[in-house]
């Protein structure tokens, strides 16, 4: 699958906000949330320890790319849908469906201001 | 042997510099030429089709015919003018000097557009290896001959010329996300006018000689299997297409440094199937079979056949490698970003292969000082 956003958690999701303030966000979009970073767009930005995430074409699941789900992805997404809807990542370790329906570009002020908090 | 692949090897490498997801094609070729078969590009023009044969032949360093056919192109233009001289004395000679029976590596553009008294003496040529024209009647050193067209022929009358052509490459404008590299290469790097070829066709003639002698017998229950799920997903190849495989299955062998042949060779397969979406099909029956295909001289079509791990980790360490021997210019970090953004989208720790591994490292060291 090709990765259509990038995110990162605890201290990568620091790194990665401060990558992404370097490289200038107007590139992409993105949500910000308790120690959580998701990047989307084209040439996702990169720091170490971060997990890429795609979907099958057209899917609303997103989830990362290096697995494979064992049950068919539409059965995945119905079950999801009935928790949360519209497009949503789907990370592990620790488990989270974390909803996308909000990727906006991302606001550097705000960034920032995440960053230092 | 492992001298002429290292050489091969090198002039594929020689070949794709600057150029963009045409790799494969070009390997592709290569291959070719070892198994001492034809192949066929299928795209529309302005593809670099003719650029990407133009370059392999360049550092195979092959004596090269390339024409561009027409419905009105005579056999002359191809295979050369009646010897006048001759003529005067009844016999009806070609004069091949600098034509197609002379070439080593020949490229016929738009090659479904000839005309019936070309097609069938081509036939003879990509056959039999042998050009017959009236009183003349020669051996012709053609290793292969590469076909382009726009797209497959319709017309029955032509399928079995078309035939002729094992290996298909189906070949598609740049996507739009390697448009930036396009231009990039466009316009910096130099298309190589003049480079001295790296190998020779007597590198490909003794891994040709390798290849045939070839052992196959440990592949051969499973390439009889991809037949078989083939047919099953409705995907048929002829007989002859399904025994012809072998040659670019050795061929992949001994490019590898193999002298027999193991899972990792199957995936020239994928390219003996005739048409587009069959071949996109036969990627998906075949996927869990081709899944330990990797090649160190082609790993670009190998990759794009099998869309193996293993191919694809091969193509990362490649370049990887290529970037850590270049210059660290503008761009030289965000290339190097893009590899190892491919490497963690790709694999986890755990499935890794180790060259990939240690290369990650690296980069991750160049990126992290």
């Amino acid at each position: 699958m090709a990765p259509l956003a990038v995110v990162g958690r605890g201290s990568i999701a620091r790194d990665l906000g401060r990558r992404v303030l370097d490289a200038g966000t107007g590139r992409w979009t993105g949500c910000v949330g308790d120690g959580l970073l998701i990047v989307a767009g084209e040439q996702l930005p990169w720091v170490d320890g971060v997990v890429f995430l795609g979907g099958v074409s057209g899917s609303p699941l997103w989830f990362d790319t290096r697995l494979e789900p064992n049950v068919p992805v539409p059965l995945v997404e119905r079950a999801v849908a009935r928790r949360v809807a519209g497009r949503v990542a789907w990370l592990h370790d620790p488990d989270a469906l974390v909803p996308l329906g909000s990727l906006d570009v991302l606001d550097p002020t705000r960034l920032e201001a995440w960053l230092r908090s | 042997m492992i001298e002429a692949a290292t050489r091969i090897r090198e002039a594929i490498e020689a070949a794709v510099q600057g150029l963009v997801d045409r790799e494969a094609v070009v390997e592709l070729i290569a291959l070719a030429a070892v198994a001492q078969e034809h192949v066929l590009l299928i795209g529309p023009p302005g593809t670099a089709k003719s650029e990407a044969v133009r370059r392999i032949s360049r550092a195979l360093g092959g004596q090269t015919f390339e024409y561009l056919l027409g419905r009105f192109t005579e056999p002359s233009e191809i295979f050369g003018p009646v010897d006048l001289a001759r003529l005067r004395d009844g016999v009806v000679e070609t004069r091949t000097e600098g034509m197609l029976p002379e070439a080593e590596i020949a490229f016929l553009d738009e090659v479904f557009l000839g005309s019936t008294a070309i097609l069938n003496t081509l036939l003879g040529v990509l056959n039999e290896r042998r050009f017959r024209r009236g009183h003349t009647v020669c051996d012709v050193p053609l290793r292969v001959c590469v076909g382009a067209s726009n797209e497959l022929p319709d017309d029955p009358a032509l399928a079995a010329f078309s035939d002729r052509f094992l290996l298909r490459a189906f070949v598609a404008p740049i996507p739009d996300n390697l448009l930036e590299t396009l231009l990039d290469a466009g316009r910096r790097v130099d298309l190589g006018q003049g480079a001295a070829p790296t190998a020779s066709m007597a590198d490909v003639d003794r891994l040709a000689e390798a290849a045939r002698a070839v052992d196959l017998a440990a592949v051969r229950p499973s390439l009889a299997q991809a037949i078989r799920l083939l047919r099953g997903a409705g995907i048929e190849l002829s007989d002859r297409r399904a025994v012809k495989s072998q040659r670019v299955i050795g061929a992949a062998a001994v490019l590898a440094g193999r002298s027999e042949a193991t899972m990792a060779d199957l995936w020239p397969l994928i390219y003996v199937v005739p048409e587009v979406e069959q071949q996109k099909l036969a990627r998906d029956v075949l996927r869990s079979l081709l899944e330990a295909s990797e090649n160190t001289a082609l790993p670009t079509a190998a990759e794009h056949a099998s869309r193996g791990p293993a191919a694809r980790a091969n193509r990362l360490v490649k370049a990887a490698e290529a970037l850590f021997s270049q210059e660290r210019g503008a761009g030289w970090s965000l290339k190097l970003e893009g590899v190892v953004r491919e490497i963690d989208a790709g694999f986890t720790a755990g499935s890794m292969p180790e060259a990939l591994a240690a290369v990650r490292t690296r980069i991750v060291e160049s990126l992290n000082p």
